[in-house]
């Protein structure tokens, strides 16, 4: 069930958040883990078993990680994490791996005879594993008591508004919030006009970007990404361009749509994306991309690959170790791996040569004018994190080959726009540009709103500005059967 | 409470009204000669055409023989002029990619026993395949039942449909903007083109007839049954190349769906008679010449199962 769906919209959310208030606070859990599992099935019923199987193995492997000590206690988080990453790269890398190796062998001139097995990627594996995980870790470091409860621990990694692409929440935040025992958090939350106010204004500014933004975007995307040999650097940079835009707007905005619905039942998820467009270098794009992720990563395998405290060169590596799992992480392609790499490269390169840089913007006099500095760190960010969304998005090596060497061997043409415009409506692409460049005028002012880092207008000017919100759903919305480019990860 | 209700329809009146304004504004304002709506979306339809035509010439007191429903099939295959001269008096209400969710809507809004001793429905498994957004934006423009018009778009269950409808509203005494590239008799449009060299075959692409649609054919049957209107499915004759497994799995569905009722199904698909390259205009449509033929083999089999012999 898409958060975008009739189904979604009008029958599931009002019909579980309704029940939610309803039901006597002891018995939320049941009703929030019947429809979470109901929420999953509506993709792949059967899936539902592997996440059964992977919340039996952490709800045992916590207890009894509890239970022990010494090399006992560290055997059965290897065992977890194993049982965890082996579903994982079943499900996941094994077509992949599969593919490269009949690559390999068959280039050598070998007959390569394992078939390809057809799997489908479970939605959203890759998110519920890793929560899953940080689980039995928090365990193992005694961060977390390990749940006794097995219905709560499975709604720990169930939860219906993060199950599928995120935010990879947690025990110390989502599950103690379950398990509130404090009245009016949490689990024990009454209803509070006020916060569901909040949490619906979220849940709009979601769709708002996921509808009237990303699936607009993506019509000119696809139809470039689609065939890359047909187009020249003007129409390939203006893909990427809306392709940024694309992924951040289909990104944030469902995880906004799960923050405002976790929140109208009284849940605070952790914030994923803060205006990530606006960072002035890669380390704090991270900061602000995907947070829960990079966080994540940082915790559980940069930390503890020695992060930076070691010698130099052990610190890019690690570097490059993280990010290179990250873009594994998101898809089992050469091309995430390359994307992954590229994100690494821009950090390391960025500590080689800061000094230099330093001196070099001493130099020129650039320190005197910050605010210049700080909008040409910007447009620079943008720049690199756009070239590296083009791996991403190519639908193979070959296509992400074709599309850099077209950017910048094709002439910056005006005919190469009409031929995009032969292939799409000119209202389509006049309109999705322009509705992209408002977006990015008002992103900043909307996201701080509905993280309530600011305050909404009162008086009459608030619900006007939502309702015009929703207008704008309306009238300029892409509709249709669009899913959410994360699910797949 | 009371403020918090008021603060509710506050926001309900806030939407309803800048929706309204913005709506009205977007249909009369023009960017060269082109009303801004169009702009928005690719699901507005302009009215006109053979759908405009076909509506507003129907009348609903007139008394038909029979009425022809389904999609372009039928009102390009079915020819009235081979009823009349059979001494048959039909119209035709056939339109592009009418789903059985638009038919459904047709039919409870067009068809009643006293005026339609026999409706024609035309079955092609493409209009099971589709939501019936295409022929949602078509027939919200140019049908003549707002009624009809409400309930397919409600039906969609989406917000185009609410567009759509809203377009309507707002543009109440629309003309139509274009001519029917062909004439329309009786809702009847013969395409004179035929195909002049072999067309390659479509790819064979996996039979997924939509749940909802199924729904509405049965929907469509239980309301004739109910208005005791009586009903014939029908398939017109498919080119040589195409898929029989997937024609057999479709006319299987329609079998089955029919089980337990007196309504026959007559599947001309790969019945003899006509010929890729003389008789279709593209790779499922009848041309006229086509159209003539398969109308006679159809009217000869109606009259043998004792349909329509009362009009002669």
């Amino acid at each position: 069930m898409l958060f975008n769906s009739f189904e979604f919209i009008c029958i599931f959310f009002p019909l579980v958040t309704g029940l939610y208030f309803l039901l006597p606070q002891r018995w939320r859990w049941l009703l929030l883990l019947v429809a979470s599992c109901w929420f999953y099935m509506t993709f792949v019923p059967v899936y539902i078993l592997i996440l059964a199987f992977t919340i039996g193995v952490d709800y045992f492997a916590g207890i009894w990680i509890e239970q022990s000590e010494g090399r006992r206690r560290k055997l059965l988080l290897t065992a977890s994490i194993l049982a965890n990453v082996g579903v994982l790269a079943f499900f996941k890398y094994f077509n992949f791996l599969n593919e490269s190796i009949a690559e390999v062998v068959r280039g050598l001139g070998f007959h390569y005879g394992v078939p390809d097995l057809g799997i489908i990627l479970p939605i959203g594996l890759s998110f519920h594993t890793f929560q899953s995980l940080s689980y039995t870790i928090e365990v193992y470091r005694k961060h977390q008591a390990a749940e006794r409860r097995l219905g709560i621990f499975a709604l720990y990694v169930m939860f219906y508004p993060q199950l599928v692409a995120g935010p990879i929440e947690r025990p110390g935040n989502l599950l103690n919030q379950i398990n509130s025992t404090t009245p009016g958090t949490g689990m024990r939350a009454k209803f509070d006009y006020g916060r569901v106010v909040e949490g619906l204004r979220q849940m709009l500014w979601g769709f708002f970007k996921k509808v009237v933004i990303a699936d607009r975007c993506a019509v000119v995307v696809d139809q470039v990404y689609g065939a890359p040999e047909h187009y020249g650097a003007l129409s390939i940079a203006l893909a990427t361009y809306l392709f940024a835009v694309q992924i951040y707007c289909d990104f944030s905005g469902y995880t906004d749509i799960a923050l405002g619905a976790a929140r109208v039942m009284g849940f605070n998820l952790m914030v994923n994306f803060r205006t990530p467009y606006l960072s002035k270098n890669i380390s704090e794009f991270w900061g602000r991309w995907h947070i829960s992720l990079s966080s994540w990563f940082r915790d559980y395998l940069y930390i503890p690959l020695g992060g930076n405290r070691v010698v130099k060169w052990r610190w890019y590596y690690n570097l490059m170790i993280v990010f290179l799992v990250s873009g594994l992480w998101h898809g089992a392609d050469w091309t995430y791996v390359i994307w992954g790499g590229l994100h690494g490269g821009y950090l390391i390169l960025a500590l080689v040569f800061a000094p230099l840089m330093l001196r070099f913007t001493k130099g020129i006099g650039l320190d005197r004018l910050p605010s210049l500095k700080k909008w040409l760190n910007i447009f620079i960010t943008v720049q690199l994190v756009s070239f590296a969304w083009i791996f991403f998005r190519a639908n193979s090596i070959h296509d992400a080959n074709t599309l850099v060497h077209r950017l910048f061997y094709t002439p910056w043409a005006l005919d190469d726009l009409r031929m995009l415009l032969a292939d799409l409506p000119r209202s389509m692409l006049d309109l999705t540009v322009l509705l992209t460049l408002v977006f990015m005028v008002i992103d900043p002012l909307f996201d701080a709103w509905a993280k309530r880092e600011k305050p909404v207008p009162q008086g009459l000017l608030g619900p006007a500005i939502y309702a015009a919100l929703l207008v704008g759903i309306l009238l300029f919305g892409y509709f249709g059967s669009t899913s959410f480019i994360y699910f797949q990860f | 409470m009371g403020v918090r209700w008021g603060r509710v329809l506050l926001f309900a009146s806030c939407v309803l009204g800048m929706y309204a304004f913005a709506m009205f504004g977007l249909s009369h304002a023009k960017l060269e000669s082109r009303a801004l709506i169009f702009r928005t979306g690719d699901y507005y339809n302009w009215p006109g055409g053979d759908s405009w035509t076909r509506f507003h010439e129907f009348d609903r007191a007139k008394r038909y023989d029979a009425i022809i429903i389904g999609s372009s099939h039928a009102y390009r295959g079915y020819d009235p002029e081979v009823f009349a001269a059979h001494g048959h008096h039909v119209y035709n209400l056939g339109s592009s990619a009418q789903s059985p969710l638009n038919t459904f809507h047709l039919i409870k809004n067009y068809v009643d026993s006293a005026h339609c001793p026999l409706l024609i429905f035309d079955v092609f498994e493409g209009t099971f395949q589709n939501t019936g957004l295409e022929s949602c934006a078509d027939l919200t423009q140019n049908i003549t039942s707002g009624a009809a018009a409400l309930g397919m778009a409600w039906d969609l269950r989406e917000l185009r449909g609410l567009n759509m409808m809203a377009l309507r509203w707002c543009t109440p005494g629309r003309r139509p903007y274009y001519e029917s590239a062909y004439p329309v008799r009786n809702g009847f449009v013969a395409v004179p083109d035929s195909v002049d060299k072999p067309i390659k075959p479509l790819k064979n692409t996996k039979l997924d007839l939509l749940d909802r649609q199924k729904v509405f054919f049965k929907a469509c049957v239980d309301l004739c049954r109910e208005r005791g209107i009586p009903l014939v499915v029908v398939q017109h004759q498919a080119r040589q190349g195409t898929n029989r497994v997937r024609h057999e799995a479709f006319a299987a569905y329609i079998r089955s769906a029919l089980a337990g009722t007196d309504i026959p199904f007559l599947d001309f698909a790969f019945a003899p008679g006509l010929n890729d390259l003389d008789h279709f205009a593209d790779h499922n449509h009848l041309n006229a010449a086509g159209a003539r033929i398969f109308t006679g083999q159809l009217v000869d089999s109606l009259e043998s199962l004792g349909y329509m012999n009362q009009s002669r």
